[in-house]
Protein backbone atom coordinates (compact mmCIF):
# COMPACT_ATOMS: atom_id res chain seq x y z
CA UNK A 1 0.00 0.00 0.00
CA UNK A 2 1.26 3.76 -0.75
CA UNK A 3 2.19 4.99 2.31
CA UNK A 4 4.24 8.65 2.78
CA UNK A 5 7.88 8.08 1.36
CA UNK A 6 10.29 7.99 3.61
CA UNK A 7 14.46 7.73 3.25
CA UNK A 8 16.79 6.89 5.80
CA UNK A 9 20.59 8.20 5.39
CA UNK A 10 23.17 5.16 6.83
CA UNK B 1 12.29 25.07 -1.91
CA UNK B 2 9.22 23.77 -3.11
CA UNK B 3 8.99 22.00 -6.56
CA UNK B 4 7.34 23.98 -8.77
CA UNK B 5 4.55 22.38 -11.00
CA UNK B 6 6.33 21.29 -14.30
CA UNK B 7 9.48 20.56 -12.42
CA UNK B 8 11.82 17.64 -13.67
CA UNK B 9 13.39 15.65 -10.77
CA UNK B 10 17.04 13.88 -11.89
CA UNK B 11 19.98 12.46 -9.97
CA UNK B 12 22.65 14.18 -9.44
CA UNK B 13 26.81 12.56 -10.50
CA UNK B 14 27.04 10.14 -8.41
CA UNK B 15 23.87 9.05 -6.79
CA UNK B 16 22.16 5.87 -8.38
CA UNK B 17 19.42 3.62 -7.36
CA UNK B 18 20.36 -0.05 -6.59
CA UNK B 19 17.70 -2.86 -6.32
CA UNK B 20 19.14 -5.49 -3.93
CA UNK B 21 17.11 -8.50 -3.68
CA UNK B 22 15.17 -7.43 -0.63
CA UNK B 23 15.08 -3.71 -1.29
CA UNK B 24 15.42 -0.55 -2.97
CA UNK B 25 18.62 1.68 -1.89
CA UNK B 26 20.09 4.65 -3.18
CA UNK B 27 23.66 4.95 -3.27
CA UNK B 28 25.36 8.80 -2.53
CA UNK B 29 28.51 9.61 -2.07
CA UNK B 30 28.46 9.54 1.64
CA UNK B 31 27.20 6.33 1.74
CA UNK B 32 23.93 4.56 1.27
CA UNK B 33 19.91 5.74 1.57
CA UNK B 34 17.48 3.07 2.76
CA UNK B 35 14.39 3.77 1.09
CA UNK B 36 10.89 2.38 2.28
CA UNK B 37 8.79 1.01 -0.70
CA UNK B 38 6.58 4.36 -1.85
CA UNK B 39 10.36 6.23 -1.96
CA UNK B 40 11.57 3.04 -4.33
CA UNK B 41 8.55 3.37 -6.33
CA UNK B 42 8.81 7.31 -6.92
CA UNK B 43 12.27 7.40 -7.49
CA UNK B 44 12.45 4.83 -9.97
CA UNK B 45 10.39 6.57 -12.02
CA UNK B 46 13.14 9.67 -11.82
CA UNK B 47 14.89 9.53 -15.04
CA UNK B 48 15.43 12.90 -15.55
CA UNK B 49 12.73 13.33 -18.30
CA UNK B 50 9.61 13.10 -16.26
CA UNK B 51 7.91 15.96 -14.52
CA UNK B 52 6.85 15.57 -10.63
CA UNK B 53 3.54 15.40 -12.07
CA UNK B 54 4.12 12.70 -14.64
CA UNK B 55 5.43 10.49 -11.99
CA UNK B 56 2.45 11.68 -9.54
CA UNK B 57 0.14 10.13 -12.77
CA UNK B 58 2.15 7.47 -13.16
CA UNK B 59 2.01 6.03 -9.38
CA UNK B 60 -1.73 6.95 -9.38
CA UNK B 61 -2.46 4.53 -11.78
CA UNK B 62 -0.55 1.57 -9.71
CA UNK B 63 -1.84 2.76 -6.36
CA UNK B 64 -5.55 3.55 -5.73
CA UNK B 65 -4.87 6.80 -4.14
CA UNK B 66 -5.04 9.96 -5.91
CA UNK B 67 -2.79 11.83 -7.98
CA UNK B 68 -3.10 14.96 -6.21
CA UNK B 69 -2.05 13.04 -2.80
CA UNK B 70 0.70 11.36 -4.48
CA UNK B 71 1.40 15.07 -6.22
CA UNK B 72 2.15 16.43 -2.46
CA UNK B 73 4.25 13.33 -1.16
CA UNK B 74 6.49 13.15 -4.61
CA UNK B 75 7.00 16.95 -3.90
CA UNK B 76 7.78 16.38 -0.42
CA UNK B 77 10.08 13.59 -1.34
CA UNK B 78 12.02 15.63 -4.33
CA UNK B 79 12.25 18.31 -2.05
CA UNK B 80 13.49 16.25 1.39
CA UNK B 81 16.58 14.95 -1.49
CA UNK B 82 17.36 18.18 -3.27
CA UNK B 83 17.62 19.52 0.18
CA UNK B 84 20.32 16.92 0.68
CA UNK B 85 22.41 17.47 -2.34
CA UNK B 86 21.59 14.14 -3.78
CA UNK B 87 18.80 15.30 -6.74
CA UNK B 88 18.26 17.91 -8.78
CA UNK B 89 15.50 19.80 -10.29
CA UNK B 90 15.05 21.42 -13.15
CA UNK B 91 11.81 23.34 -15.29
CA UNK B 92 10.42 21.91 -17.96
CA UNK B 93 10.82 22.86 -22.16
CA UNK B 94 7.73 25.18 -22.86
Amino acid sequence: AWERPDFEHV
Amino acid sequence: MSSSRDAIPSFVDGVRLRRLPDRTVLLVPEGVVNLNASAAATLGLVDGARSCSAIAQELSSRYDVPAVQLRADVDELVDRLSDRGWLCVSKAKP
